[in-house]
């Protein structure tokens, strides 16, 4: 799993992710989220678009820098998710949360 | 056991060879799941050239999810960390079904019918879970999850993909 984070202005960055977010990765994940919200980006933007699987550790990483970003008084939104990640979101209800947005542009619009 | 839409199997006691087959033993750590996730797309390459090529197209993505969340958990529990052992994963299909089995021989896992999916209502951020979901993702994502202990002491996980023929094997 490849992890790049783009800051942007005023404690906003994009983080793209690419690969398999499993058991395999997740603990990577929610690491280099953790840095960049301690790194002073409360607003995040997930850019799901490389990711081509997800599980539900992988999900729980995303869930956790959700809780970091909102302790920090800010927000983490997820852009571009593919098909799989669509369906375990929906599956688990956890877009009610983490509200898929279809571009990077329209998650970091009104941040 | 829940099972959200399971066909009558007729009189098919003893169901015939699947169409397609394929297994891999695989050690369980998380480094081995590239490698099962490479059988997924080579089985479902054959089901494309050898069956009705679209079997199950629109829940390919379901069955997927549902095998990574048994995977993850026989990873994590059949075995002691120090001492990570082996397990066998299956997939076979007939004209009507998909059967992807797990055979471990790790410790038996207490399995009861998993809870339901997050109820969000009444979650505040700071309390959302973060993770003690994939066995009811994965039972929510597949038309049955069965699980049994052999008396040989082997794990047997069977997730199915099943639509309404009358004889799903044929």
């Amino acid at each position: 799993m490849q992890v790049v984070v783009t800051p942007q202005s005023r404690g906003t960055a994009v983080v793209e992710l690419s690969g398999r977010l499993d058991l395999l990765s997740a603990a990577e994940v929610r690491q280099q989220i953790s840095t960049a919200v301690a790194d002073g980006n409360q607003r995040l933007v997930v850019d799901m678009s490389g990711v081509e699987f997800i599980d539900s550790t992988g999900l729980g990483s995303l869930v956790s820098g959700l809780k970091a970003t909102r302790l920090a008084g800010g927000d983490l939104r997820l852009a571009r998710p593919g098909e799989q990640v669509r369906t375990i979101l929906k599956l688990t209800t956890l877009d009610r949360v983490l509200k898929p947005y279809e571009t990077t542009e329209e998650a970091l619009a009104g941040y | 056991m829940k099972q959200r839409r399971r066909p009558s199997l007729g009189t098919n006691a003893h169901p015939p060879a699947p169409r397609i087959k394929e297994c891999i033993d695989l050690l369980a750590r998380a480094e081995s799941l590239p490698a099962l996730h490479q059988l997924l797309a080579t089985f479902w390459q054959r089901v494309d050239t050898d069956l009705t090529p679209a079997l199950f197209e629109a829940r390919r993505t379901e069955f997927v999810t549902a095998i990574g969340e048994i995977a993850a958990n026989i990873i994590r529990y059949a075995y002691p960390p120090v001492a990570p052992g082996e397990f066998t994963f299956c997939l076979q299909a007939w004209a009507h079904r998909v059967e992807a089995a797990f055979i471990d021989q790790g410790v038996s896992f207490n399995f009861t019918p998993p809870p339901p999916l997050l109820d969000l209502d009444g979650h505040d951020f700071d309390t959302l879970p973060e993770g003690g979901f994939g066995l009811a993702l994965a039972q929510a994502a597949v038309d049955s999850l069965e699980y049994h202990r052999s008396p040989a002491g082997k794990n047997y996980w069977t997730l199915t993909l099943q639509d309404d023929a009358t004889d799903p094997f044929r």
